[in-house]
């Protein structure tokens, strides 16, 4: 295993990637956090654009933009909507017994153990590449080797939509 | 990374450095004079009563919902369309029945979303 | 009385902040040389002989800073917008038979756009006590800054691009993403009930027309074969989208029309009935980069895209260049869409949703299906 050395820790990091990272982290833990949970929605799209971000950094432009489209525009908006609406004195208050240090050093443990196995590789730095990813062949995949997970795609947007109507509608049928 | 996104956030930050200042200088210029009626919300003149908060269009959920799926089907379609130029007429069955498969929420949705006794 | 205590405050502030500008911009400037002036092919002779200033002056043209800042960037779209908002003024006192801004300025209130910015910047900021302040202020100003990110990948010709993408479409589309939650931000933050019901119609709206202005885009996409807008444009040689698609291009017109909230899908800001919608608690310069300089950005981008994917962007007869063609081309899209605002009546709430979906996603789909068929049975471009 390669020395741990303060020069590979710094190959190995982009700022970019850093500063994307922090904001993703940091708005995730707002997002679960928060007092007012309409602060942690918000907090939510932001950790979405983060992801998005990192598709970008992957060359997955085209995921990129999805990611914003679908996360953010449609999945963002309904969950803000939904904690906008609902009154005060509805929400549960849910007694948790769990002990915050423990879960902030399992945390830390199971980041460590994975920072591990990062540094016995013998990846020495991160190359960034110049070339975006052909996004026009997703097309071509999903029709002719994936059509099965298209159709499966199709079969469990429909069920969701008319489950969910169900759901939210009264009880008077 | 494509270098073309990067200078998308350059020219949002720029919109940002340049709209901060139109927000400071009524802070320097205009008078300031705050009084009881001006603090309070605006309803018509008279005083408001009540939660700010309402929750009067719950009949419209529906269109909300439809619209989570019907994003992910059109970015999908997105998807399809690149393709066509390559793919041809052995392409077309999926995605026939994935708008088939798709267009029954729709209509699901659409007949229970006017019957609004229900929400 | 009051009144002289009032106008001696109010240029005394004036006075404050002139003087203000005075002391820091020089101060900025020097910085700024003596920090860059040794990168930069700066020479303070330059000041007094404009003929060395030459070269440089047309260097600065190609970097993307002067793109993103001039053209087509920020000023450019603000000055975009400024006259079209003089124009929509104007066009619709014509319409409805009286003369509008007339005063400002020698010819026809063409000075009109100042007067409004300096009137707005001389307003009280009122912040009522009830709202929550940092998303109050915080909602106008990410407006206008999402409404200039998809400015980016807005291309005027071939050489003037901020942002060169190969999914350009998708970039304005995400943007496009965004509004609905800085509108239920603007809309909560203010504490108050017409701005909350203002704000959910606002997001229903916008939320529901938005799928079929996506898929009216996909016609001249697979027409293109490519995301790229140079490429859509370049392919738009021969014939314009509009005539190959165009049931897509009523679709994109009708959903951009619903995207900006203009009438007849104006029910978010309904006067006589929720007083001004989402907007209600917002007065002063807040007001002004909502509903001026933000509304304007978005229709600038939305009729910029039409131009683009339909009218065949800067290609036009030789004589005049292009980039003529395309403001002459997006000015004529402005145009008609803001006309709508002085004939139509406004549209009811659910008959408008309900129109969304019953009729416009379809109409989009079946283009789709049309010019998918095409393609398949071999026509191509």
């Amino acid at each position: 295993m390669p020395a741990l050395s303060y020069e590979r820790v710094l190959d190995l990091i982009d700022p970019v990637f850093a500063v994307l990272a922090a904001i993703t982290v940091i708005s995730a833990i707002l997002a679960l956090e928060a007092k007012e949970v309409v602060y942690g929605a918000i907090a939510l799209s932001l950790c979405f654009v983060g992801i998005a971000g990192f598709f970008a950094l992957l060359d997955a432009v085209f995921l990129a933009m999805f990611q914003l489209t679908v996360y953010v525009g449609a999945i963002a908006v309904l969950i803000l909507f939904t904690v906008m609406l609902v009154r005060r004195e509805q929400w549960i208050k849910m007694k948790e017994n769990v002990n915050p240090v423990l879960g902030i050093l399992v945390g830390i443990v199971i980041a460590l153990g994975l920072g591990y196995f990062v540094y016995a590789s013998t990846i020495t730095h991160v190359i960034p590449s110049v070339e975006q990813a052909p996004f026009t062949l997703i097309g071509v995949q999903i029709l002719s080797d994936y059509w099965l997970a298209l159709i499966a795609l199709a079969l469990v947007l429909a069920s969701a939509v008319i489950g969910a109507v169900v759901l939210a509608k009264l009880e008077k049928d | 990374m494509e270098s073309g996104l990067i200078l998308i956030l350059f020219t949002a930050g720029f919109a940002l450095a340049a709209s901060v200042p139109l927000l400071i200088i009524p802070l320097i210029i205009a008078p300031r004079k705050p009084n009881k009626p001006k603090e309070m919300q605006y309803e018509c003149g008279q005083i408001p009563s009540g939660e700010g908060k309402i929750s009067l269009m719950m009949q419209y959920y529906a269109y909300l919902l439809m619209f989570v799926a019907f994003d992910v089907m059109s970015m999908f379609l997105f998807a399809w369309g690149l393709s066509l130029y390559r793919v041809g007429l052995s392409g077309l069955l999926p995605v026939v029945l994935f708008i088939m498969i798709l267009l029954i929420p729709l209509a699901f949705t659409l007949y229970h979303a006017g019957r609004r006794e229900l929400w | 009385m009051p009144m002289i205590r009032n106008l001696l405050q109010f240029l005394i502030r004036i006075v404050v902040l002139i003087v203000v500008i005075l002391i820091l911009v020089p101060i900025l400037l020097f910085a700024a040389y003596f920090i860059l002036g040794p990168a930069l092919p700066l020479k303070p002779s330059m000041l007094f002989n404009p003929q060395e200033a030459l070269a440089f002056t047309f260097a600065l043209l190609d970097t993307d800073f002067f793109r993103i800042t001039v053209f087509p960037g920020f000023t450019f779209v603000a000055l975009y917008g400024a006259i079209a908002g003089l124009w929509e003024r104007k066009l619709l006192a014509k319409m409805q038979l009286r003369v509008g801004p007339l005063y400002a300025g020698k010819f026809e209130g063409i000075l009109q756009p100042i007067a409004d910015v300096l009137k707005l910047l001389s307003k009280e900021l009122v912040v009522p006590r009830v709202v929550d302040r940092f998303f109050f202020l915080l909602a106008p100003v990410l407006t206008v800054t999402i409404a200039t990110a998809a400015v980016a990948v807005i291309p005027v010709t071939e050489k003037w691009v901020i942002a060169r993408s190969d999914v350009g479409v998708l970039v304005v589309f995400a943007v496009l993403a965004f509004f609905p939650i800085t509108a239920l931000m603007a809309a909560w933050s203010s504490n108050s009930r017409y701005p909350m019901l203002g704000g959910l119609r606002a997001l229903h709206q916008m939320v529901s027309y938005e799928i079929p202005l996506i898929l009216s885009v996909l016609p001249s996409v697979v027409f293109a074969g490519s995301l790229n807008l140079l490429d859509i444009v370049g392919k738009q040689a021969n014939v314009w989208f509009i005539l190959l698609a165009p049931i897509s291009a009523i679709v994109f017109y009708i959903c951009s029309l619903a995207e900006l909230e203009r009438i007849p899908f104006d029910l978010p800001e309904a006067e006589p009935e929720l007083v001004s919608g989402w907007l209600t608690e917002y007065g002063g310069m807040n007001f002004g980069l909502i509903l001026g300089i933000a509304v304007y950005i978005k229709l600038y981008v939305l009729s910029a895209l039409f131009t683009l994917l339909f009218l065949g962007g800067w290609l036009g007869p030789q004589p005049l260049p292009p980039e003529f063609w395309f403001i002459f081309k997006t000015f004529i899209v402005t145009t008609l869409l803001l006309v709508p605002r002085g004939v139509f009546p406004r549209l009811r709430i659910d008959l408008l949703l309900k129109q969304s979906w019953a009729r416009y996603f379809i109409l989009a789909l079946i283009n789709l299906m049309i010019a998918a068929a095409a393609i398949l049975a071999g026509f191509k471009l």
